[in-house]
């Protein structure tokens, strides 16, 4: 069931009997502007941990064991274009707990008092909790070298993206920007944030359709217009220049990305044919990468390639011995060019769409998924069945492919360089 | 086949010993798509020495890894590409005293089942294929090496248990691999890899009769192997005097660890899952986000988000490990100690905080019971009686403050702790 409770605030509904659990999912959203970006990653911390009624990490933790262990979440996302808010609450089904305490609705209450009554006191968030926040969040942040893959992909995307600081930059801000906000001016961004951005509540699970609209109407989200139209494809980065990066590091393993441009989109003609070509080149595990530059060249423990329908980009990751990167690079380029040639089996191939489709039919056995792809569905406007998905998987050919991988163009390389050092001392 | 119900949540459990020792698990989730199918062999890292048939072996560390990485390694392919051809995903891996093969399917599932079961039961070694291997082992563990998570975990559980085979890393060490030999290969093989060694669970769509009858099927033509005479030793010299341990790596942020080894002796089947879970619930009254210690530490900046702890309960071995990422890591060791010795005080007092805990449990297995990840990721088939997450609960309806206490009291009594730095290379 869909409905608009109040201007740009839709609520979606999907009933399942498969789960013991319920869930209820908020999408707040705005464009994406890399100077939002430090803002919401805090506002989101101290959207998780207190309220004016709940004033403090511990009261809410308590509250949340009172609710049976119900998960809370608040985190950020990228889908494209868009910065995405989501809170997050999974509660068990009443039927499975004593007493029938009709769990959605406290589940409701406890969402809006955490979204709309927030730790604050005259126009800011209490300092003393949004210190401890902003310090933990600057000390993650601060720490991301010490997880090299990770590390080795934004520095990438920042490569790649380049002056686009919009796509370019961490999801979360880096420390300095963290460090440099203050508790009267998020609180203020706060106030904006809930009056613009376009907001989706999907809950799932056993649940009665009406009832869940009647809770949801419970929410005081202002009835002003909101960014209903925000835009959701990234244009790919287009150079005849290969932008390069490099940085060195004490350990015994380096990472080498990779950037391509692949101007194919989601819900595109060529959007399938883009999907089975990544899996066949890095993702699957009898993949031409892993195959040719892991499994029989032993050059790597792990590569794989990922890419992004929403950014049109493609990317390789390889963990490797420092003396194998050029080999390790030429290995990667000749693994393209047998794609673009078709120069693997059949089998391969229907390997490939077989697991494709086998991981399409189990990830509906997660709650989560279940909803997410109700969400994407929503802001691509694109719905695609069961049916539709795998049909399109299997027309896939391998001159469709050669046509996708033919357009893959490098475009960034970054190479996380480990030096050999004394490993330790006791 | 023996049938458990567990009526309050619609759920049952199949149960069958086969002829040749094996013992099949079947767990049906209705309305699910995907199967997940886990044989476990009762045979880990720690197990490098026994006594067979009266004369005492002795292997190289890492053995037992580098034989799941040789089983999917066939005559003239590798097992990966038939599950590629299924297009189910699968997967292995090795703990101290486990070796676990799955795979997870939404297709054909006797296929499946059938790899599985012949992959692990049928060898193929050869001296090539012994030497072959090494090479990719190397930089798995090289891999794990650079991880400064991975590190902290492995060195604390050294300092716990030095000299023993729980201070080798489960992969062993670029020299002990290289000494691996194929008569070692086939020697641990013949050894652990016996049908009554081994443990199958079955979750998710599947219908019980007519998965058996292929199991059966299968099993027949693997008869159960002679008897042998086999004595797992695993040397576990007494502890050592308490001491804080440092080492350096090149990372941004020290991490440290203080870990608890118990020396009780802890009970098996159900009455040990009942021993884990009061320690994990008393380990919950003081360092989990509901306790008023944890609150006080992460309020006076001690702890932050990373901070997480577990206990591991394993045949020969139990401990408790905490641990988190601090810039003032000798603060958060004498900080935790004073946690610590205030438990046996304090935990009495904590009637209430055990009720509420309790509750957040039971949800937390609701929503465990939505993932069959987690449902076989939970089962142990080596207790010698079945305990699913249906049964845990049970358990944890029963459990007491008072069995909390009197749990804690021992672990506690027999208990030493060790420290663990690993600070930033300047």
């Amino acid at each position: 069931m869909n409905s608009q409770i109040v201007r740009g605030v839709q609520v979606k509904t999907i009933q399942t009997d498969q789960f013991k659990n319920n869930t209820i999912i908020i999408n707040f959203s705005i464009p994406s502007h890399y100077a939002n970006f430090p803002k919401l990653a805090l506002l989101a911390d101290l959207l998780e941990n207190a309220s004016n009624k709940y004033p403090g990490e511990l009261l809410v933790s308590r509250k949340l064991s009172e609710l049976y262990g119900a998960s809370y979440g608040v985190t950020v996302l990228r889908y494209g274009d868009q910065h995405t808010l989501r809170v997050r609450l999974t509660l068990p089904d009443d039927q499975y707990v004593s007493g029938n305490p009709d769990l959605m609705a406290q589940g409701f209450a406890f969402l809006k008092e955490m979204i709309e009554n927030p730790f604050q006191r005259d126009g800011a968030f209490d300092a003393d909790y949004f210190r401890i926040h902003q310090t933990n969040l600057s000390h993650y942040l601060a720490s991301i070298p010490d997880n090299k893959e990770f590390y080795a992909t934004l520095k990438l995307q920042a490569l790649y993206y380049g002056k686009d600081r919009d796509h370019g930059s961490y999801l979360l801000g880096d420390a300095e920007n963290i460090n440099a906000l203050d508790p009267k001016g998020l609180f203020s961004f706060y106030q904006t944030f809930m009056a613009q951005a376009r907001i989706v509540i999907l809950v799932a699970g056993k649940i009665d359709s009406q009832s869940v609209l009647t809770l949801a109407r419970q929410f005081s989200f202002s009835n002003q217009p909101r960014q209903t139209e925000l835009g959701l494809f990234v244009k790919a980065r287009e150079s005849d220049m290969v932008v390069t990066g490099r940085d060195q590091f004490a350990g015994s393993q380096s990472i080498l990305e990779l950037g391509y441009r692949l101007p194919i989109y989601f819900g595109s003609d060529q959007y399938f044919a883009a999907m089975v070509f990544d899996q066949l080149f890095g993702v699957s595990t009898r993949s031409l990468l892993f195959t040719n530059v892991r499994e029989k060249a032993s050059l790597a423990y792990d590569i794989h390639s990922s890419y992004n329908s929403l950014a049109g980009m493609l990317t390789v990751q390889a963990g490797i011995d420092p003396q194998n990167l050029e080999k390790v690079s030429k290995t990667i380029a000749e693994q393209l060019h047998q794609a673009v040639g078709g120069h693997y089996s059949d089998d391969l191939l229907a390997g490939v769409k077989r697991s494709m489709i086998d991981q399409h039919r189990s990830q509906s056995d997660y709650l989560a998924t279940v909803v997410e792809r109700r969400y994407f569905a929503e802001i691509s406007g694109i719905d695609i069945s069961d049916e539709q998905w795998e049909d399109s998987v299997n027309q896939i050919s391998k001159a469709d492919i050669s046509k996708v991988a033919d357009q893959v163009d490098i475009q960034a390389e970054y190479v996380l360089e480990s030096q050999e050092a004394a490993d330790e001392d006791d | 086949m023996k049938t458990i119900e567990y009526h309050q949540f619609g759920e049952q459990l199949f149960v069958e010993k086969l002829a040749n020792g094996l013992t099949v698990y079947l767990q049906p989730k209705r309305g699910f798509h995907k199967t997940i199918a886990t044989l476990g062999v009762n045979y880990g890292s720690v197990d490098s020495q026994f006594n067979l048939a009266g004369k005492l072996i002795s292997q190289p560390a890492g053995i037992a890894h580098f034989l799941e990485h040789k089983m999917f390694d066939k005559k003239d392919y590798d097992v990966f590409e038939l599950f590629n051809q299924t297009g189910a995903s699968a997967n292995a891996y090795t703990s101290f005293t486990n070796t676990n093969y799955l795979f997870s399917t939404a297709g054909n599932l006797k296929k499946n089942l059938m790899i599985l079961l012949d992959f692990v039961q049928i060898p193929y070694f050869t001296e090539e294929k012994v030497t072959r291997e090494k090479g990719i082992i190397d930089q798995e563990i090289n891999m794990y090496r650079n991880d400064a998570g991975n590190r902290i975990y492995f060195q604390t559980v050294a300092d716990l248990y030095p000299n023993s085979p729980l201070a080798l890393d489960i992969a062993g060490s670029v020299d002990s691999v290289s000494q691996i030999t194929l008569a070692d290969v086939q020697t641990a093989y013949q050894t652990f890899y016996r049908p009554e060694n081994m443990a199958l669970f079955i979750t998710g769509n599947l219908d019980p009769i007519e998965t058996l009858d292929w199991i059966k099927e299968n099993q027949k033509q693997k008869p159960a192997a002679s008897p042998i005479d086999v004595t797992r030793h695993v040397p576990i010299p007494a502890a050592a005097r308490e001491a804080i341990h440092q080492h350096s790596m090149q990372i941004t942020r020290p991490k440290v660890a203080v870990g608890i080894r118990g020396d009780d002796v802890v009970p098996t089947g159900r009455a040990g899952v009942k021993y884990e879970m009061a320690i994990s619930m008393m380990l919950d009254l003081f360092f989990s986000e509901t306790a008023a210690t944890y609150d006080d530490l992460y309020q006076d900046g001690v702890i932050d988000d990373s901070f997480s702890w577990e206990f591991e309960n394993e045949r020969a071995f139990h401990f408790a490990l905490l641990s988190a990422d601090s810039d003032n890591p000798d603060e958060f060791i004498t900080k935790i100690h004073q946690v610590i010795d205030q438990i046996p005080e304090k935990l009495p007092k904590l009637t209430a905080a055990f009720e509420l805990q309790k509750r957040e449990l039971y949800g937390n297995y609701i929503e465990m019971m939505d993932s069959q990840e987690a449902i076989s990721g939970q089962f142990n088939g080596f207790l010698g009686e079945p305990v699913t997450i249906y049964d845990e609960v049970d358990i944890l309806n029963r459990l007491s403050l008072e069995d909390v206490l009197r749990i804690t009291e021992t672990f506690l009594k027999s208990s030493t702790i060790q420290s663990e730095i690993i600070r930033a290379k300047a």
